[in-house]
């Protein structure tokens, strides 16, 4: 407020007499803070003015001719200078006459352009400019990388190196000095964080404290190098470069058909893993396949290039989603390489950046040419088929938890054919001559949705009657108090008249919909049953997906598939059953609710004469048709039992038999793991790059319409990067150079911002995603440069660049900040502290694993399932998908290895890239669904209540190490008080309800052999609650 | 608005800080920064951030989009074309066609006119030309807004209905919800200020419903869309685990308020006073979700109004039911999607299947509106991403044919939130093949509902890979003033 204002008088004061210099500046510095730090200085070309001429200016006047205004270019100085401005005097500049002129209709920007108005420091500021003679500078990005001089400081001692030099002589020049050094704890947490994505363990803590007080610099420097040399380390690096590369394991939209390019994932862990140069990792993946003698890794690689969504819906032009691979391809390679928005070049030249759109179609003819058609799933080629080395630790262990599981399913076995006998012996006294295992439902309340009557019959049965709409449905309530119902019969029963089942012409029926619910008294919605299957005594082959036959199909909501008699005899009865998945028993105020929809698309074919009954035996009764196993013993019980009867009453049997069906379903589900084990480490198609024979042309798409063709065009570099082909063909290993020639003055400085953004937070560039005039400019110019020049000097070592990085002074700096210092440098621009941030949320998940002892360290592999709440992927793609959580060690593999289905992401990944497009940004934002997943996912319930069951004491006195294990630092008497505060209240409950404490504490991998104590599950409570603290999902 | 609980977007977290620091001083609190920051807490109209919020006043609070997703039939339902009957059976055109681009479902293929399968009445006071398929939205009539003349760019679903709801064709831009929600935050403390609602069927459904049709793209992701499932957990992770009670939870946020206000006081991270209060605001919507969906409190009339469907928690009418519960408690933007208006084949019969299922609800939701007093502050919209040709698909005089995507004309209709009712806006040629009066692009219907909103289309944008990206586009488009009340 104040600054503007004053501002406002010196712009006034300005018109009479021009201002001095010093005046000026202190009227900038009051308004842009830090910026007053160079305010002294001449006005900065690229820092302060060009951003502004290509905000407010270039869309009309910048370097797309389609989109210029009156001929007139403000980003080419000799256009500028004769046409509206004469350097040193903005005076008589038509600049500075029109953005601040007083008609409305004269000034710029133009007011209805959408574009924001001028406000009066940047007038100024352009004013400023003018006079100063109007200097241009090459956009600073585009210019050649050179190393800068290192910087003098006046306090030497905190410089470890060149990085603290240019950090250091920046706070300096503003009187300012760094931050005190951080905790060895808080470094060594941070470090791990950051390094290999988990955080230290107590006795890496103890042992690093321990080895700082002797030799500080080397203790320090051999940690860094043991987490550099860390398989996690990989795993870490691998996880960002797979957002940028948008992986996932589906193709995306509407099929969303599963990849196996998984290996892919492994090949990234490794290349990091083993330090491939970023020259030759960029290679690799452009043009692995190209390369002579090409080994199969160095083609996988390519996959990086074919990561892209692939669209398969019905109707649409395979060569329209071609082309958008391409495309997506290009885009890709500007964000992570060159850090350019190539993307608005496809409909027309860039607005703010010199990229033609003709160049932006010669960088699409690299990818053009790759021997694929557009299509989706199992279409996609071209292909490698690539056996994976990562998959036999992962089948070894699957093949040990078969065995377990085999042999937990066999005593369950044996256990309930003991019981068998026993129940056996006592069934005949439950089964008289003429058994009936069903009972008809009587009705309180029938209804019809149109005007035709609904009756009870003579014979337990319901009668429709009166007119014949083309659709009915039947809703009937029935009471059955305290009787267990597993499942519903349907009888479909031919009427004396003879007339059929309906009233169609042929008399036959169509049934749309079945639906099951309870209504509880006073309740106007009833709660749905989940039916588990349906079958009939007579089905028809159905023509096609959409047609009636299939008796099952009335649990599908579609009136286009049913049931139909069509075909079987009227005159004798048809009989369908339905099976619950679970069993319903009723209360007195509660009612069964049934409705029979006849919707069909035909019209007509209502039942009009049923009868509806329940049964509480399960298995056999509910799951065939005909006569139960209870009624035919009971029929033949004289006879002795034979051996098949025998079969049929065990499955009635062990449904109820809870032991018996938890064991088999956990064998059949650790069958299946082996299976797809086994199916892993055989050869896998995987997405690659490959040249077809004849090479397409490439078109200009006008307006960017995929078949809207312009000139044809070569494959060909961006001119602003100078260095043209040389009148060579072209292809993408000649696009690879180029990328990486060190003359390139984008790659290096993209990339080492990167990651810059990984270790501090944010990039030097707060844009990382653009480096071009509508980016930001760099907060320390020089050090980017350095960093850069130092990067490729080194041969593209990316390790080597980590270590400088987190062995600085700066980096070591403590994260805590005082309220002046957030108040002077909230965003830390100046990084005259440590960056302190959320987490990502694969980290905390990671982190929560492998404090509370649960992570398996396993790398590479097929995709693992961690948990997710149950029914989300069904829930999200409309029972497309099914989601099934891993068993065994792959609960808790590292968050990397989940499987990525784009339509619907991982639910815990909040804030993560959508894996759609490239994405290089970082999200961080905070919600209150974030907290109700940290409060609620299994995953963190499971960590919480593992550091219970796996303490050694299990009860209070182990606060203490809980929070060292998931803060890396020991509490203080305050928050133990507080702790140990939460721990009675807990206690005190849990020893009032011990079921409760049984109910948190079982189902995890250590419940059954630890005693569920009150104590253990206070504890898991204090273990929660640090699960989710603020310094526990933070780095800093 | 929100901003209590979310992490303040435009105003910088030290400087929210500090003034929040005077408030809780001052409580009396009639400081400058104590009132803009009361705004910011408590105001919903008053506190419009940076570059954002109210550009004028605002006629509708809230949102509620009735999305049909396939393309609803404009012929049958909506754009009466009496005439049609006499090019039955005949070549459109070319004059008409100008080279329109098919599917290739029916690419290549002759294709010929099918007049409309449903008759038509006039319905209302106003005597609007309604299909008789929509029987229950035809008594409502005299409220709504019938855009005839409404046209698109793309003619596949995912493409159509991204542009329809995001503005681009392309997944990644937010939706207009997520734009509502940035632009205006929320008037509920205790709820998102974006939910969706999808109905709920027990197979896939025709088009997948990308999860990415309610996000919001490169907007923080607090704006996105939250998705209420039917059943016992209707946002994800409501549900506290098995034996841990209701009092402990509670115990369990305030020792971490405690704690993490601890060390708010050595790190001096204002994020940790954001965080603290993003626990709170978890653990009250454990109490205020359940409290919504719970339908217990609803007398039975209001299923009797909303049709038998609406006990069936899920189902699209007991969404509606929904839907109008979240516009009392002040959500700002309320969407519901409802499958499978794609109708190919068997128009005659599926259609007006679908019609059914959303019939009777939609016109039930409106009129309960009205009665309560909310409709003229909730803007209704009902529609699809497309209308469908005038052509047959497959032989015209079987009950297999139906129609292909038509992205040249299509209709959907308006209510309430300050819109006239009872009147049509626009027209399209003879065939309903081509707009002729009004046509109105996807952006300008963007454009009317933002501006209902009290929000100036060019002027709410977000800056995204150095760009000022906004819903409708870089294109000039319009809000349709002439159907604004």
């Amino acid at each position: 407020m104040r600054s503007s204002s004053l501002s406002a008088v010196f712009l006034k004061a300005q018109t009479q007499k021009r201002l001095r210099p010093t005046v000026l500046a202190f009227a900038l510095a009051c308004y842009h803070g830090l910026a007053a730090l160079e305010a002294a200085d001449a006005v900065s070309f690229n820092r302060q003015v060009r951003p502004l001429l290509s905000d407010r200016c270039f869309h009309c006047h910048g370097p797309d001719e389609a989109s210029r205004k009156g001929k007139l270019r403000l980003d080419v100085r000799a256009d500028a200078v004769r046409e509206v401005i004469v350097p040193g005097a903005s005076a008589s500049s038509e600049l500075v006459a029109r953005i601040t002129s007083s008609r409305e209709e004269d000034r710029m920007p133009p007011s209805d352009s959408g574009v924001k108005a001028l406000s009066e420091e940047e007038i100024l500021l352009l004013r400023r400019w003018v006079d100063e003679g109007a200097v241009f500078e090459r956009h600073w990005a585009f210019q050649p990388i050179r190393r800068p001089a290192l910087p003098s400081v006046t306090d030497e001692r905190w410089v470890r190196n060149p990085i603290d030099r240019f950090v250091l002589a920046r706070l300096e020049q503003g009187q300012r000095g760094p931050n005190h050094e951080a905790s060895p704890r808080a470094l060594l947490r941070r470090l791990s964080l950051d390094l290999v994505g988990l955080p230290p363990n107590r006795q890496q803590l103890a042992g690093f404290e321990r080895a700082l007080s002797s030799d500080s610099e080397r203790a320090y420097s051999q940690q860094v190098d043991g987490l550099l040399a860390s398989k996690r380390y990989g795993e870490r690096m691998a996880m960002v470069w797979l957002d940028a590369a948008r992986y996932a394991d589906t193709d995306g939209f509407q099929a969303d058909a599963t990849r196996s390019n998984w290996a892919w994932r492994d090949w990234v862990i490794e290349a990091y893993n083993r330090n491939l140069p970023f020259d030759q990792f960029t290679r690799e993946q452009f043009s692995g396949d190209l390369l002579p003698d090409a080994t199969p890794e160095q083609i996988l690689a390519t996959c990086f290039h074919r990561n892209h969504m692939a669209n398969g819906e019905g109707g649409r032009d395979p060569e329209e989603s071609r082309i958008d691979y391409v495309i997506d391809r290009v885009n890709t390679m500007g964000t992570v390489w060159l850090g350019l928005t190539l993307g608005c070049a496809q409909c027309h030249n860039h607005k703010f950046d010199p990229v033609s759109q003709k160049e932006y179609y010669q960088l699409n003819a690299f990818f053009n040419s790759v021997d694929e058609d557009g299509r989706a799933g199992g279409g996609a080629k071209p292909f490698l088929e690539y056996r994976s080395p990562f998959v036999g630790a992962g089948l070894q262990e699957a093949r040990l938890w078969l065995g377990a599981k085999e042999s937990e399913f066999d005593a369950a076995t044996r256990t309930a054919r003991q019981a068998f006998e026993d129940w056996l012996l006592r069934l005949p006294e439950a089964i008289g001559e003429g058994y009936r295992s069903w009972s008809p439902l009587s009705f309180s309340r029938m209804a019809t949705t149109s005007e035709s009557s609904i009756d009870r019959g003579d014979d337990e049965d319901v009668v429709i009657s009166g007119v014949n709409p083309r659709h009915d449905d039947y809703v009937l309530h029935a009471r059955s108090p305290g009787k267990r119902i597993t499942g519903i019969r349907l009888e479909v029963l031919p009427r004396e008249s003879g007339k059929g089942y309906s009233d169609s012409e042929d008399g036959h029926v169509i049934l749309t919909n079945v639906k099951f619910g309870v209504q509880s008294h006073g309740q106007s919605q009833f709660e749905e049953i989940d039916v588990r299957g349906a079958r009939a005594d007579y089905e028809n082959e159905k023509k096609g997906a959409r047609d009636y036959g299939q008796f099952r199909d009335v649990l599908d909501d579609d009136p286009r598939t049913g049931w139909t008699t069509n075909g079987s005899d009227v005159t004798q009865p048809r009989v369908g059953v339905f099976e619950f998945v679970e069993p319903v028993t009723l209360d007195a105020a509660e009612e069964l609710v049934v409705e029979l929809r006849h919707r069909s698309l035909k019209g007509f074919g209502s039942i009009r004469r049923l009868r509806l009954s329940a049964t509480s035996e399960a298995g056999p009764a509910v799951r065939e048709v005909g006569v139960t196993p209870r009624e035919a013993w009971a029929s033949t019980k004289s006879q002795g039992l034979p051996s098949a009867l025998r079969d049929r009453l065990w499955d009635e049997f062990v449904e109820d038999q809870g032991e018996y069906q938890r064991s088999r379903s956990a064998r059949d589900a650790a069958v299946d793991r082996v299976e797809s084990y086994v199916k892993a480490n055989q050869v896998q198609k995987v997405m690659v790059l490959g040249e077809r024979e004849r090479a397409r042309e490439t078109h200009v798409l006008l307006r960017g319409v995929w078949d809207q063709k312009g000139d044809s065009v070569e494959p060909g570099f961006l001119s602003l990067l100078g260095k043209d082909s040389g009148g060579k063909k072209l292809t993408r290993r000649e696009l690879a150079d180029w990328l990486m020639d060190p003359e390139n003055p984008l790659t290096a400085r993209v990339t080492v911002n990167r990651y810059w953004q990984m270790y501090f937070g944010h990039g030097l560039v707060r844009t990382p995603e653009d480096f071009g005039r509508q980016g930001n400019p760099p907060t320390h110019p020089q050090l980017l440069d350095w960093l850069a020049a130092e990067f490729i000097e080194s041969g593209w070592d990316i390790k080597q660049l980590q270590r400088l990085m987190v062995t600085s002074a700066t980096y070591r700096q403590s994260s805590d900040a005082s309220a002046s210092m957030i108040q002077e440098d909230p965003e830390n621009r100046l990084l005259a502290r440590a960056t302190r941030f959320r987490m990502p949320s694969w980290m905390i998940r990671d982190a929560a694993l492998s404090t509370s002892g649960l992570l398996v360290h396993r790398l590479g592999g097929p995709p693992v399932y961690p948990h997710q709440p149950p029914g989300l992927w069904a829930d999200s793609t409309m029972g497309r998908f099914h989601y099934r959580a891993s068993v065994g060690q792959d609960l808790y593999r590292r968050s990397l290895y989940g499987f990525w289905r784009r339509s619907v992401g991982p639910a815990l990944m909040f804030d993560a890239s959508k894996r759609r497009v490239c994405q290089v940004r970082v999200t961080r934002t905070s919600t209150p669904l974030q907290a109700l997943t940290l409060m609620n996912d299994r995953t963190f319930i499971e960590a919480g209540c593992h550091m219970a069951l796996s303490d050694q004491r299990g009860g209070k006195p182990s606060i203490p190490s809980l929070f060292e294990a998931v803060l890396s630092r020991r509490a203080t008497e305050l928050e133990l008080t507080e702790l140990n505060a939460q721990f009675d209240e807990a206690l005190s409950y849990y020893q009032r309800h011990p079921e409760a404490g049984h109910a948190l504490l079982s189902g995890q991998p250590l419940s059954s052999r630890v005693e569920l104590t009150p104590g253990r599950a206070a504890l898991a409570i204090i273990g929660m609650t640090l699960l989710n603290l603020d310094e526990a999902i933070t780095r800093q | 608005m929100a901003s209590n609980l979310y992490r303040t977007h435009s105003i910088p977290e030290s400087l929210l800080r500090v003034t929040r620091r005077n408030f809780l001083k001052s409580s009396a609190g009639f400081s400058l920064g104590a009132i803009a920051l009361n705004q910011l807490l408590h105001g919903g109209a008053s506190s419009p951030g940076e570059g954002r919020g109210h550009h004028f006043a605002a006629r509708a609070k809230r949102v509620i989009y009735l999305t049909q997703s396939g393309g609803p039939s404009q012929i049958e339902l909506f754009d009466h074309k009496p005439n049609l009957k006499k090019w039955e059976g005949t070549k459109i055109p070319d004059s008409v066609r100008q080279g329109q681009r098919l599917t290739l479902m029916t690419a290549g293929s002759e294709t010929l006119v099918m007049a409309a399968r449903a008759r038509f009445f006039p319905r209302g006071q106003c005597g609007m030309m309604l299909g008789e398929w929509l029987p229950h939205i035809g008594s409502v009539a005299d409220e709504l807004c019938l855009i005839k003349s409404l046209y698109t760019e793309q003619i596949n679903h995912a493409p159509a209905m991204t542009f329809m709801l995001t503005g681009h064709q392309l997944p990644g831009r937010p939706s207009m919800g997520a734009w509502a929600s940035y632009g205006l935050g929320s008037e509920n403390r205790d709820l998102p200020d974006y939910i969706v609602l999808v109905s709920k069927m027990e197979r896939p459904s025709d088009q997948p419903l990308y999860e990415y049709y309610w996000g919001s793209g490169f907007l923080p992701s607090k704006y996105q869309g939250v998705k209420l499932r039917s059943g016992k957990d209707p946002v994800l992770y409501l549900n506290d685990p098995p034996g841990l009670p209701r009092r402990l939870r509670q115990g369990m946020v305030q020792t971490l308020g405690r704690l993490n206000r601890e060390r708010l006081r050595g790190a001096g991270d204002p994020e940790i006073e954001t965080r603290i209060r993003q626990y709170e605001m978890a653990y009250r919507m454990q109490t205020s979700v359940p409290e919504l969906t719970d339908l217990s409190d609803e007398p039975e009339s209001t299923f009797e109004q909303y049709g038998a469907d609406s006990r069936r928690p899920g189902s699209y009418a007991a969404n509606c039911i929904l839907a109008r519960r979240l516009a009392e408690r002040g959500v700002r933007f309320i969407q519901l999607f409802h499958p499978d208006w794609d109708h190919h084949r068997k128009l005659t019969a599926w259609c007006p299947a679908r019609c059914r299922d959303t019939d009777q609800a939609s016109a039930a939701l409106i009129r309960d509106l009205k009665q309560r007093g909310l409709l003229d502050e909730t803007l209704v919209i009902w529609g699809g991403e497309f209308g469908r040709t005038t052509m047959a698909q497959g032989d015209l005089n079987s009950p297999e044919s139906g129609r292909d995507h038509h992205p040249r004309c299509f209709s959907m209709f308006l209510a309430g939130g300050g819109v006239r009712g009872g009147m049509s806006h626009g027209t399209t040629d003879e065939f309903s093949y081509n707009t002729a009066e009004n046509p109105v692009h996807v952006h300008d219907l963007q454009a009317t509902v933002l501006k209902q909103l009290g929000i100036d289309h060019r002027r709410l944008t977000y800056r995204h890979q150095g760009l000022d990206f906004r819903l409708t586009g870089v294109e000039e488009h319009h809000p349709i003033d002439s159907i604004l009340a």
